[in-house]
């Protein structure tokens, strides 16, 4: 116990004598603190972002036992809705889950005291919705299974923060009726603050009413084919996830056999909801961790530079304090400890930066992330990793500086100053080391960077298949309650007018599922002439409600044919526009102008005449492959799902005319998502140009740290050399021929820097490629660029150094002590 | 003289020093016999290159030697690990350097206190005989100032303050006046020999011819030989 007080006591005064060298060096300090506290900031931030999303569990009770329960169509897709009348057997023939709900969304206008109608994200869910989640009301109740009845009263539950924006916090919402999209609700309650659930495509909800009370509700409950249902559930206790699959796949098979028109080929696959919710930002989480962390290594190896750097001054001291009778691991000890207590405060100083570090770094990923469920933010697992990543990093990059200055012999005291402060071959060589490992990692997150880049250029630039310049958009929904067929078309004719009407609109066009911008609709389809395909196993159709004018107006051209007109009315002949890749897959080597198809929207047969062959457009983000497309008339099938495009001359002044046109022809409906069409096209990269521009960030600050450490290491050793240099002079050296005696020094650092960071390269480069769209591992262009730029970087470096040893005259530089 | 003569504090026998440089063997010290007794006063003379400092490096167990035998308080050193030879140099063996040593980035009373603190020496007695040190050299009122605030004489007087607090058995000095001018080097002189007066055992390397008359014993060496080891009477 003595013993231990006493390394106590003796370790302290080590740190407060680190704590002395600091304050005593107001600029090696700071340089030092600076760089650490920018890298266990990164560091901590990344972190923080990694553990709210992939290793904390979702904020409800037991949320291991939350299970998303995907129907799935292979090898078509693993993550499809279900049917009312699938989600009733799942619900009732199921052994394993207590609670399971169903979700599906519901955007609301909602109009109240006289105010302008408001969109709000809503759903529709079964009873058992919020006790699969467990969470609670903080006014009123939640909804349960007796609100889930088929012509049951219509009552809601609305969010604690809508509760507070739009009702003001005001505890008599309970009990009041609201108008949503033209219906009256109830409020019977406000939940938790925080909970903005709607299922996996459902963020920010606002507002959750019982589906059963839908108009629709009826009709929808007897289609099997109708899949418009997200599932979740909550395991029993003790229920694994494999367990459940076991179980509902036996439901599926079931049902398959029982129904096999609507459910031949149909699985289920469960997967945990933290998994469904974030699972698609782990690439990136990982991409930039993994930046992130090779920055940190290039700020640890600087760092440990800079220790190298201070101890080789302090060989006079380490020699002294050897004659003293302090013993090499004494000495190691006090060094190790100075490198902790540098590494501490830089972590210190780290934690505070990662606080606002987390939100810049947070937008790489949160198109991703379900942000209402999963709170980003330094927390104690953060601030724990910070300390320990500091200690950890103190420690093993303190005692290779350290072991390096405290081998010292003990007689140097006896020796004159300048010796004692000269540079050891072990600091040299420790030092050529850290300087080759820098420019490693420099090289290999600069590759990294440079293919993301040119990734995110493929993406960016590819042809979107319409033209956006001068576009904006805004999307609204009609409900069933108040616009029949007859009303949804004649809205759609009375606001394309309206818009018309205004001197900024050049074009305008509707559609029920506009590229990159609408829900999608799809589902397969007949052929005239042709046997059906197989229940399930046909290709499907993308499916579009357009207007008259669309594709002109979109710039989407034809290609064969023609667009749809207003002579194309609704007791007309129906036609069809299908895509280039539909042409292409479903009628290969014929002309599809005048064949039939059978979109199947109705029970019986409704053949619909091709007309025209449009271009192909990128419907699921810019990065995605065109994919076989239909297209009909609103005029012949109105849709309530409405997303209204105009081509502006002041597209800033059109976002507010949408908003107002809607109004002027329907005050009961709110329009949501109004946006220019560039900017929702840029929304889709957003997420990947965020990455992108953080490692362009992280390996440029990689590249210029690399450099500091190389032009520092390249200075102190052509200073050592200045008397061979002044000699070499004397003798006759010509300037140019000293120059290049220390930029060969300093590239074969780089050099060996490269062929190292070359290997570690290819690592980075297919970890990429596997995580980041566009990007290409062996892109000749990035690996012929990025040496020429280490290289370029390095001659930089090290050339003031080397100009200042040839501007040295010779009598001076032998007169250099 | 025996090694087990209460009186012989360092016994060396057929010392012998190499330093092999590439392919350059030089012969520091050759063949040196030596017995400092307990209470000498030894200065060790010679000219630039003759090996003093090597032998001062031997002697205070900075240095091992190649040959021979080097016994210290009764026990044969030679062959110690790093580790053992630095605990007996904290215990037994203080320096004076000649550029004195101090580590400027702690105070005086720290400087005085570091060997002690290498030694464990509990936090109570270490303040005990780090002031009793301070008040021997007469800066006891400096003790919270940093070296770079004090002049060159007031700076070895620290030094001698650390070289005394650890109450070592011999008190090695290289060159102690060679950073001071005359006055000031006088006066650290005196401070030696007041240490000496009480009991202290010394050994001095200098070129100082006056300074070497103080002490009580010579020893001159010559091309790495001790050519000479003579009793003198002390210069008033």
């Amino acid at each position: 116990m003595k013993k231990l007080l006493s390394l106590t006591a003796s370790v302290l005064g080590d740190a407060r004598f680190a704590l002395r060298l600091l304050a005593r060096s107001p600029g090696y300090a700071l340089t030092l603190l600076g760089v650490l506290a920018l890298g266990i900031g990164a560091t901590t931030a990344m972190f923080s972002i990694a553990s709210a999303l992939l290793l904390r569990p979702l904020p409800y009770r037991d949320a291991e036992q939350l299970t998303m329960i995907w129907k799935t169509h292979e090898p078509l897709a693993r993550e499809w809705p279900a049917s009312i009348p699938d989600f009733v057997d799942y619900h009732d023939r199921n052994k394993t889950f207590s609670k399971m709900a169903a979700a599906t969304h519901d955007s609301f206008s909602l109009a109240s005291d006289g105010a302008r109608a408001e969109y709000v994200g809503g759903v529709d869910v079964t009873g058992e919705f919020f006790e699969v989640f467990g969470v609670q009301a903080v006014h009123g109740r939640l909804l349960g299974p007796a609100d889930d009845k088929a012509g049951g009263p219509p009552v809601c539950v609305v969010s604690a923060d809508l509760w507070r924006r739009r009702f003001a916090g005001d505890p008599s919402l309970v009990g009041r009726t609201i108008t949503l999209s033209g219906r009256p609700f109830t409020v019977v309650g406000v939940v938790q603050d925080g909970f903005r659930m709607g299922g996996p495509y459902g963020d920010r909800i606002d507002v959750w009413a019982p589906l059963a009370v839908h108009p629709t509700y009826p009709e929808k409950a007897q289609s099997r084919g109708n899949n418009h249902l997200w599932v979740m559930g909550r395991r029993k206790p003790g229920v694994t996830l494999a367990e459940a699959q076991a179980d509902m796949s036996a439901i599926a098979a079931a049902l398959a056999a029982e129904y096999p028109r609507s459910n031949a080929h149909r699985g289920l696959n469960l997967v945990d909801l933290h998994e469904a919710l974030v699972g698609k930002a782990r690439p990136t989480v990982f991409v930039l961790f993994g930046a992130v962390a090779l920055v940190f290594l290039v700020v640890c190896a600087n760092v440990a530079s800079l220790l190298l750097a201070r101890g080789a001054t302090r060989r006079g001291e380490m020699a002294a304090r050897a004659a003293l009778g302090a013993t090499r691991a004494r000495l190691v000890r006090q060094l190790v400890t100075e490198s902790v207590v540098v590494f501490g405060v830089g972590g210190a100083l780290g934690a505070l930066a990662a606080r606002w570090m987390v939100g810049f770094f947070a937008d790489a990923v949160r198109s991703d992330v379900w942000a209402a469920n999963v709170a980003l933010g330094v927390d104690g697992a953060a601030l724990a990793f910070a300390l320990g990543v500091s200690l950890v990093a103190g420690v093993a990059f303190g005692v290779v500086p350290a072991l390096a200055t405290s081998r010292v012999a003990p007689q140097a005291v006896l020796k004159e100053t300048a010796a004692q402060a000269g540079v050891s071959r072990a600091q040299r060589i420790a030092r050529s080391g850290l300087v080759v490992a820098q420019v490693a990692v420099a090289f290999a997150l600069l590759v990294g960077s440079g293919l993301a880049v040119r990734g995110f250029a493929r993406v960016a630039s590819a042809a979107p298949g319409f033209d956006p310049s001068g576009m904006v958009v805004g999307r609204l929904n009609l409900p069933e309650t108040t616009h029949d067929d007859d009303a949804v078309l004649a809205f759609g004719k009375r606001l394309e007018d309206e818009l018309r009407r205004s001197p900024n609109a050049i074009a305008v066009a509707t559609n029920s599922a506009m590229p990159m911008v609408g829900t999608n609709s799809n589902g397969w389809f007949k052929i005239e002439g042709r046997n059906p395909w197989p229940s399930g196993e046909g290709p499907i159709l993308e499916r579009n409600v357009v207007s008259p004018g669309y594709f002109a107006a979109m710039g989407i051209p034809i290609l064969r044919g023609r667009e749809f007109t207003e002579a194309d009315a609704k007791d007309g002949r129906k036609v069809l526009v299908i895509s280039q890749t539909t042409a292409a897959t479903v009628f290969p080597g014929e002309d599809p102008i005048g064949k039939r198809i059978d979109l199947g929207a109705s029970k019986d047969d409704e053949w619909m005449e091709i007309v025209g062959v449009a271009g192909d457009t990128r419907r699921r983000g810019p990065a995605s492959e065109p994919v076989a497309e239909a297209y009909v008339s609103s005029r012949q099938i109105p849709s309530r799902w409405v997303v209204v495009a105009v081509r502006s001359r002041s597209p800033e002044a059109s976002l507010g005319e949408i908003k107002d046109a809607v109004n002027a022809v329907d005050p009961r409906l709110a329009t949501y998502s109004r946006q220019r069409m560039q900017d929702r096209i840029d929304d889709w990269t957003s997420q990947q140009r965020t990455a992108t521009t953080l490692l362009a960030a992280f390996s440029a600050a990689a590249l210029l740290l690399s450099m500091v450490g190389l032009f520092g290491l390249v200075s102190y050793t052509t200073s050592q050399r200045t008397r061979e240099i002044g000699l070499r002079v004397a003798l006759g050296s010509t300037p140019g021929a000293v120059i290049g005696l220390v930029m060969k020094s300093g590239g074969a650092l780089v050099g060996l820097g490269l062929v190292v960071g070359a290997a570690l390269a290819a690592i980075v480069a297919r970890a990429l490629t596997a995580r980041l769209p566009g990007v290409e591992a062996l892109d000749p262009a990035i690996f012929a660029a990025i040496p020429a730029l280490v290289g370029a970087s390095a001659l930089l470096a090290c050339l003031a150094p080397a100009w200042r040893a040839a501007k040295i005259p010779p009598s001076v530089a032998l007169r250099y002590e | 003289m025996t090694d087990t003569d209460d009186r012989a504090l360092i016994t060396l026998s057929g010392i012998e020093k190499v330093f092999l440089t590439d392919e350059l063997e030089t012969h520091a010290l050759s063949d040196v016999h030596l017995v400092i007794e307990r209470g000498d006063y030894v200065a060790i003379e010679g000219p630039s290159g003759s090996g003093k400092t090597t032998l001062l490096s031997i002697l205070g167990l900075l240095d091992a030697p190649s040959r021979g035998r080097h016994v210290m308080g009764g026990r044969e050193v030679q062959g110690l690990d790093a580790r053992e030879r630095a605990r007996i140099r904290n215990r037994d063996i203080g320096f004076i350097f000649q550029t004195f040593n101090l580590i400027g980035d702690l105070t005086v009373a720290e400087n005085v206190e570091l060997p002690l603190r290498y030694r464990d020496v509990p936090a109570a007695e270490r303040r005990r005989r780090v002031d009793s040190a301070l008040e021997r050299v007469q800066m006891a009122h400096r003790k919270g100032h940093m070296p770079s605030q004090l002049s060159g004489g007031q700076q070895q007087r620290v030094a001698v303050a650390r070289a005394v607090a650890g109450d070592p058995a011999i008190l090695f000095a290289d060159e102690p006046t060679g950073a001071l001018d005359s006055k000031t080097g006088d006066a650290v002189m005196d401070l030696i020999g007041e240490l000496h007066a009480r009991g202290t055992t010394v050994c001095m390397v200098t070129h100082s011819r006056e300074y070497a008359r103080r002490a009580h014993r010579a020893i001159h060496l010559f091309d790495g030989r001790v050519v000479e080891d003579v009793a003198r009477s002390v210069a008033a």
